[in-house]
C-alpha cells in the first residue's frame, strides 16, 4: 500500500437511501451526488437524521433500501472512509508527531518507516501543524486538536472524508479557518462531507444538503438555498423549515428541477482526470491527477 | 526495510508513551503502593508480628491496584479502538498490549508495597514467593479491570464498578465471616475470589512446613483467572459497535 492519496473511483452516489431503527424510519429517500474535489455541508435541526446518514456512509448501518456507491464500488469494497468524530478520539498524552507515527504504523502496514515519516510530514504541512509536531495533544487548543484528528485521517488518503461538527466549540475566526482548510482538503481530489452548524462558512462548500425529519429538504449549491427557502441568511433557514412538514419538504425538493439537475450534474475536471486515470488502469493518486490536470491546462491536446 | 512490528508491540509502545506523557498521574499510581505499605507497617508494626490480617490486606491491595489501573483503559479509548479496528486492528493484540503494560505497572507497585512493608516488618515467608502471590493478585485484578472496562459504557461507570467487585473479596473470606456463619456456599464462593488464592500462598509460605503443591496450585489459579478474565474482555469487545453517537 502506498502512502499517496487515493482518488475516488467515481462520484459518491447516495440513491434512494432509507434507514429504519426500531420500527421508525430515520432516513427516507435520501439522494445525493458528490464528485471528487467537492465539499458538501450537511445541516439540519436535531433529529434530522444527520448522524444516521453519516453511519450509513461509514458503513456502520446498512440502509434498508437504496444504495451508497462510489463509482462502481460499494462502500464496503472501498475500504475505511476517513472520519473525524465530534469528540476528539486522540491520545492526549502523546505528542502530535507520536500520535501520527503510531497511527501510521497501525493503519499503513507494509510501508517503510521512511515512507511513513514522509507521509506524516505531508499531512502535518497540510493541516498547518508542523510547528506543533512536538507538542503534547493535551496542550493544544480545540481547533488544533481537530486538525490533529484530520491529519490522522489524511494519513491513509481516504477518497471520502466525513467530519461530524468539526467546528463545534470554535470561535468564528477558527470556524472559518477550519472550513477553509476542509475546502482545501477537498481541493486535493477528495470528497468531503461536513456535518456543521457553521452557517456563516457554508458557502465554502460546493454543495449543501439540508436534512429535516429524515428527508432531504434541499440539495444544491449553497447560494441557491437562500432563494429556495426565501431567506436572506443561512441562519434563518432552520426557522423556515418549521413552516412545512418534513415529508412535504422532501416532496418539494425531489420535484425541484434545479435540484434534480444538480443530482445528475457531471463532475468537475479533477474527477474526470481521476476517472481517466482509473480507466487506464494505473494507480490513482491525487498527485498524478493534479499533474494530469496541470498538463491539460498547459497543453490541452495532452489530454 | 525493517521488519514491521507486531500490532501488540506498537500498541504497547503507544500505551507506555501515553503513561510517560502524564508523569503526574503515573506518580500517583505508583505512590499508592508505598503509602498503603507504610499504613500497614504503622498498624501491624505496633503489634510487632505479622498476622493473617496483614496478608489479607496486602493481597486485597494488590488486587485493587490491578483493577483500578485497568478499569478505565479500554472504555476511555473505545472510539479510537473502533476506528482503528476498521483499519485491521486486532482486538486480541489490543487487549494483550494493555495486559503487558498494566502487568509491568502492577509488578512495580507490588514491589513497592512489599518492599515498604518488609522495610518495617519482617514477614515470615520468603519475600520472592510473597511477591509472586501479590503479582498474581495484581494481574488477576488487571484482568477483572479490563473486563469491566470492556463492558462499561463510560469511564465513570467503570470506576463505580470496582468497589462492587472488591467488596465480595472481603465479604466472602474466612477472615471476615464468623466461623459459625461460614457455610459450604460461602466456602465455594470464596474459591472464585482471587484474593483467596493469593492469601493461600501467603499462608503456606509463612507455615513451618509449606505445602508447595498448594502454593503452585494457588499461583496457577491466579494466572488462570487472569487468562479467563482477559479472554472475556476480548470476547466482549468482538461485536461491532457504532462509533457515532
Amino acid at each position: 500500500m502506498g502512502s499517496r492519496t487515493s482518488l475516488p473511483p467515481g462520484p459518491l452516489r447516495v440513491e434512494n437511501v432509507g434507514v429504519s431503527l426500531g420500527g421508525t424510519r430515520i432516513l427516507k429517500m435520501v439522494n445525493l451526488t458528490l464528485h471528487a474535489g467537492e465539499m458538501c455541508a450537511l445541516i439540519g435541526p436535531s433529529g434530522a437524521g444527520k448522524s444516521t446518514l453519516i453511519k450509513a456512509l461509514l458503513g456502520l448501518r446498512d440502509p434498508d433500501e437504496g444504495s451508497v456507491r462510489m463509482g462502481s464500488l460499494s462502500l464496503a469494497k472501498l475500504g475505511p472512509v476517513g472520519y473525524v468524530p465530534q469528540d476528539d478520539a486522540l491520545h492526549r498524552g502523546l505528542t502530535v508527531r507520536s500520535e501520527l507515527a503510531y497511527a501510521a504504523e497501525l493503519r499503513m502496514p507494509g510501508t517503510s518507516a521512511e515512507e511513513r515519516q514522509s507521509r506524516i510530514a505531508e499531512v502535518l504541512a497540510q493541516v498547518d501543524l508542523v510547528d506543533r509536531a512536538q507538542i503534547r495533544i493535551r496542550r493544544l487548543s480545540g481547533g488544533q486538536r481537530k486538525r490533529v484528528s484530520l491529519a490522522l485521517e489524511l494519513l491513509t488518503g481516504p477518497p471520502l472524508l466525513i467530519l461530524d461538527e468539526p467546528t463545534s466549540g470554535l470561535d468564528p475566526g477558527l470556524e472559518a479557518r477550519t472550513m477553509t482548510l476542509l475546502s482545501q482538503v477537498a481541493g486535493t481530489g477528495r470528497i468531503v462531507l461536513v456535518a456543521t452548524h457553521a452557517m456563516e462558512s457554508i458557502e465554502r462548500a460546493e454543495a449543501l444538503c439540508v436534512l429535516v425529519g429524515g428527508h432531504v429538504a434541499f440539495f444544491g449549491p449553497p447560494r441557491k438555498a437562500l432563494s429556495y427557502f426565501r431567506v436572506d441568511r443561512y441562519a434563518e433557514l432552520f426557522r423556515q423549515l418549521e413552516k412545512q412538514s418534513p415529508s412535504s419538504w422532501g416532496l418539494t425538493a425531489s420535484a425541484d428541477p434545479d435540484q434534480r439537475a444538480f443530482l445528475s450534474r457531471p463532475g468537475p475536471a479533477l474527477s474526470s482526470a481521476a476517472a481517466r486515470t482509473s480507466e487506464q488502469g494505473s494507480p490513482t493518486s491525487t498527485d498524478e491527477a493534479l499533474d494530469r490536470l496541470k498538463a491539460q491546462m498547459v497543453s490541452p491536446e495532452a489530454s | 526495510m525493517s521488519t514491521p512490528r507486531r500490532q501488540s508491540h506498537v500498541l504497547a509502545a503507544r500505551y507506555w508513551d501515553c503513561l510517560l506523557g502524564d508523569l503526574g498521574s503515573l506518580f500517583l499510581i505508583l505512590a499508592q503502593a508505598p503509602l498503603i505499605g507504610w499504613l500497614c507497617a504503622v498498624v501491624w508494626g505496633s503489634i510487632e508480628s505479622d498476622t493473617p490480617g496483614l496478608y489479607f490486606v496486602l493481597c486485597l491491595s494488590a488486587l485493587w491496584f490491578g483493577c483500578i489501573n485497568a478499569c478505565r483503559e479500554i472504555v476511555k479509548e473505545r472510539a479510537i479502538l473502533e476506528r482503528e479496528r476498521l483499519f485491521g486492528l486486532s482486538t486480541r493484540d489490543y487487549v494483550i498490549s494493555k495486559v503487558w503494560v498494566l502487568a509491568a505497572l502492577g509488578a512495580v507497585q507490588v514491589v513497592l508495597l512489599q518492599g515498604t512493608v518488609e522495610w518495617h516488618l519482617q514477614l515470615r515467608g520468603p519475600m520472592l514467593l510473597e511477591l509472586l502471590a501479590l503479582f498474581g493478585a495484581s494481574v488477576a485484578g488487571t484482568g477483572l479491570g479490563l473486563l469491566v472496562s470492556a463492558l462499561a459504557t463510560t469511564q465513570e461507570r467503570a470506576v463505580f464498578a470496582v468497589p462492587l467487585l472488591l467488596l465480595p473479596q472481603i465479604l466472602f473470606s474466612e477472615l471476615a465471616i464468623p466461623s459459625n456463619l461460614y457455610s459450604d456456599v460461602v466456602g465455594t464462593v470464596e474459591k472464585i475470589m482471587p484474593v483467596h488464592w493469593a492469601f493461600r500462598v501467603f499462608e503456606e509460605s509463612a507455615a513451618l512446613e509449606p505445602r508447595w503443591h498448594m502454593v503452585a496450585l494457588s499461583l496457577g489459579v491466579l494466572m488462570a483467572m487472569c487468562t479467563v478474565l482477559v479472554g472475556a474482555a476480548m470476547v466482549s469487545l468482538l461485536p461491532r459497535r457504532e462509533v457515532v453517537t
